[in-house]
């Protein structure tokens, strides 16, 4: 079923809607929820309780990507979960994912209360427009899904040590782009 | 969890951009759609070229008053009586 057909489900309030949710995108949901928690019953939850939101939030809001929608709600859930969780039980792929970008930028010099993350946001997108569309998508593999870099190697049948390149000089552009564009003091 | 702020914004980027990551399969690189692209017109032109080199590499018999068996580079030209009695 298309992404469209799925969103009139929900505008008609149809449950089928939910149904036709986690037969499209359950696998993908519950794989990113799963990279952030580690925790199957806890990713779960949260891909239920995604399910939930976008119930709520369909009839207010007409998404242009459904996929990118959903995946946004069950990302932002199941980060919020972690922080209720123990440490010990944090994915090193996420936390690995978290660390790698942290060199990326000093956040000494960018207090969080004067940058503003969505705007920060667009410019990683402009940065990200400017990239080859494998290198792009890779980078959002390791960073917006979480992805490990074994996973992202096998889907895209190179070495593990080809992604690590890639990753590393996407992350040294992304830093010079953000200091041309004034996020370093 | 320590604040990141880079690692929030990402959350922000373009939805077109999440939405393309999920295609799995791997992207040629554009130079191997040039090299592809560029072989398929010297193939078709090569094509176009043989046939036209076989046609015009025939031999042509015109069936006016000045019939000659020739070709088109005029390596031969047999005047019509010669042709006759060949």
């Amino acid at each position: 079923m298309t992404d469209a057909s799925i969103i009139s489900l929900y505008w008609e309030r149809s449950e089928k809607a939910i149904e036709e949710t986690d037969l499209k995108y359950g696998k993908l949901c519950r794989h990113l929820s799963n990279n952030i928690l580690n925790n199957i019953s806890d990713a779960e939850e949260c891909v239920n309780d995604t399910y939930l939101t976008v119930w709520n939030s369909i009839p207010d809001e007409n998404p242009n990507s459904f996929s990118a929608f959903i995946c946004r709600i069950v990302k932002n859930l199941s980060l919020k979960r972690l922080e209720y969780v123990t440490a010990q039980k944090r994915k090193p792929e996420m936390l690995a994912s978290f660390d790698e970008l942290q060199n990326c930028i000093s956040s000494e010099s960018l207090p969080e209360d004067i940058v503003d993350a969505e705007e920060l946001g667009k410019v990683i997108s402009s940065f990200l427009r400017e990239q080859s569309r494998e290198n792009r998508n890779i980078f959002l593999r390791r960073y917006w899904y979480f992805d490990s870099v074994k996973e992202i190697a096998a889907d895209y049948g190179m070495k593990q040590e080809k992604v690590s390149a890639i990753l590393f000089k996407m992350k040294n552009k992304l830093k010079k782009y953000l200091e041309k564009e004034g996020y370093c003091i | 969890m320590k604040k990141n702020i880079l690692f929030e914004a990402i959350n922000y980027v373009d939805d077109d951009l999440v939405e393309d990551a999920l295609s799995p399969k791997r992207d040629r690189n554009p130079g191997t759609y040039r090299f592809l692209a560029a072989a398929a017109v010297f193939t078709v032109i090569m094509a176009a070229a043989l046939t036209f080199g076989i046609m015009n590499d025939s031999p042509v018999i015109s069936i006016d008053n000045n019939t000659t068996v020739s070709y088109p580079d005029n390596t031969l030209s047999v005047p019509k009586s010669e042709a006759k009695r060949s």
